[in-house]
């Protein structure tokens, strides 16, 4: 009998082996020589170039321009599809086109944290939730790239998977994968040109640009809540924003509570109760809402991440 | 465990213990994947599931083949029922019945027929709250497209 279950285990083994041929998951210092590699090349290299952003059905293009302009990083960003959108960032200071329909107050920490800026400044976090392994090597936008997968190290995230290039380590391509490693959304360069002369003339604005608030983000801690008491049973999320904001073309307002654990956001929405949002749990594709009642509240949580994760978050939410 | 696993899934479980392993089974997540894991590695090198014996296929080919086939089915006539007059009769009753069910305030409870209803998501209502995540703090030029919900209910599987 045993004999037999180790045969099942050495046949399990080597089907394992056949399917994953190249996954060499890295040892944690390989890791983190990686991610921060990847981190600072999208903040020191000078690269001009457009790529695609894909969630679902749709798909929206950018041209992106990236200079260091007497040592002070400059980006601009367009978007080509539908209505003109862009973005400025001098530095620190950012300014948009059209103007954000609400009061847009951006956070110093995270405005140049756009793809290909995907990774935290502190990579060593993310190495809490996730191993890293080297899946194996394509060519991408022309260049030659090494593939990487942030693999959940529970089951409260999805994978994620980036391209990496060989010559200058930027992210040339982001896939953030569902629980049967489906595509839930990706943003990859479809033209790229890294290092070089780039033209000034691809910096400057082209609708009239605004300027948006940037304020230095509080450290935030939940335990600081005076109305709730918050206890997330999911390890490795941080708040890292929390808002009075009223909802896109609603007039209600919702008290709105970001998570991130470096490489995926989760939302929870506190406002009064509102019948139109089903109670319990809802889903597209990968991405789960979980919707419960507190007293006259309404909770819903929702992100890129499995259904046990929202709910978990939902539940976490206790009235002081 | 494993071993009472590896006995269940070559029948060499006693049938008075079957229950017990399957409840046990069912106890743990872990033990549920590794059924799944050894299935899925028996698939994998072509070992035939014992449920069905090895020359089930030839057995079933041979079968179907002495199936006689049919050309041209003729209809069968039916005869005149002797039950038709009781079949009137039910009718009669059946509408009578009807009516006076319709008639009558429902016996169940209102918040019982409430929840027999399938959860109806309105995703139109869910968009808006999508915008706000994904404009959270990485996105703030995410195209209004990306709003667009199509949530239905419960996990994805």
């Amino acid at each position: 009998m045993v004999a037999k279950v180790y045969c099942r285990m050495v046949v399990l083994l080597g089907c394992l082996c056949a399917f994953s041929a190249q996954a060499m998951p890295l040892d944690k210092g390989e890791a983190q020589r990686v991610l921060a590699r990847s981190a600072s090349a999208a903040e020191a290299v000078v690269y001009a170039g457009s790529y695609i952003y894909q969630s679902g059905e749709n798909i929206a293009n950018y041209k992106i321009s990236h200079a260091i302009e007497n040592g002070v990083a400059a980006e601009h960003r367009e978007l080509l599809d539908g209505e003109p959108r862009e973005y400025l960032r001098v530095g620190d200071k950012v300014s948009m086109y059209p103007t954000p329909g609400y009061a847009l107050q951006l956070d110093r920490r995270y405005t140049s944290k756009l793809f290909p800026n995907h990774l935290p400044d502190n990579v060593s976090e993310l190495l809490q939730s996730y191993g890293l392994s080297k899946v194996g090597r394509e060519r991408v936008v022309g260049r030659e790239a090494t593939i990487y997968q942030l693999d959940p190290l529970d089951a409260y995230r999805y994978p994620q998977r980036f391209w990496v290039d060989d010559e200058s380590g930027l992210i040339l391509k982001w896939l953030m994968m569902g629980m049967r490693q489906e595509m839930v959304q990706s943003f990859s360069f479809t033209q790229i040109q890294v290092g070089g002369k780039i033209d000034r003339k691809l910096l400057k604005p082209i609708h009239p640009l605004r300027s948006v608030q940037v304020n230095d983000g509080a450290v935030l801690d939940v335990a600081d809540d005076k109305k709730w008491r918050i206890k997330p049973t999911v390890p490795g999320f941080k708040l890292i924003k929390k808002s009075t904001r009223s909802l896109p073309h609603k007039s209600r307002e919702v008290v709105h509570y970001l998570y991130s654990d470096g490489a995926v956001t989760l939302s929870v929405f506190v406002e009064p109760m509102n019948a139109n949002i089903p109670l319990g749990l809802a889903h597209q594709g990968a991405i789960h809402l979980y919707a419960r009642q507190v007293d006259q509240y309404l909770l819903s949580c929702l992100g890129e991440v499995p259904a046990v994760t929202v709910e978990r978050f939902a539940k976490a939410y206790t009235l002081r | 465990m494993s071993e009472k696993i590896s006995a269940l899934m070559d029948y060499e479980v006693a049938p008075q213990d079957i229950a017990a392993v399957v409840d046990q089974l069912l106890a743990s997540a872990e033990q549920q994947a590794q059924w799944h894991r050894w299935h899925l590695a028996r698939d994998v090198i072509g070992q035939p599931h014992l449920a069905m014996s090895p020359d089930f296929m030839q057995k079933f080919a041979a079968k179907l083949a002495q199936e006689p086939v049919v050309i041209a089915p003729h209809r069968l006539r039916p005869r005149p029922s002797q039950w038709m007059p009781l079949a009137a009769f039910a009718s009669v009753v059946f509408v009578g019945l009807l009516a006076w069910q319709l008639t009558l305030p429902s016996a169940l409870p209102v918040d019982v027929l409430a929840q027999q209803k399938p959860v109806e998501i309105k995703s139109a209502e869910i968009s808006p709250y999508l915008a706000a995540h994904r404009d959270g703090f990485s996105n703030p030029l995410a195209s209004e497209q990306f709003a667009q919900a199509h949530f239905e209910a419960g996990e994805q599987h």
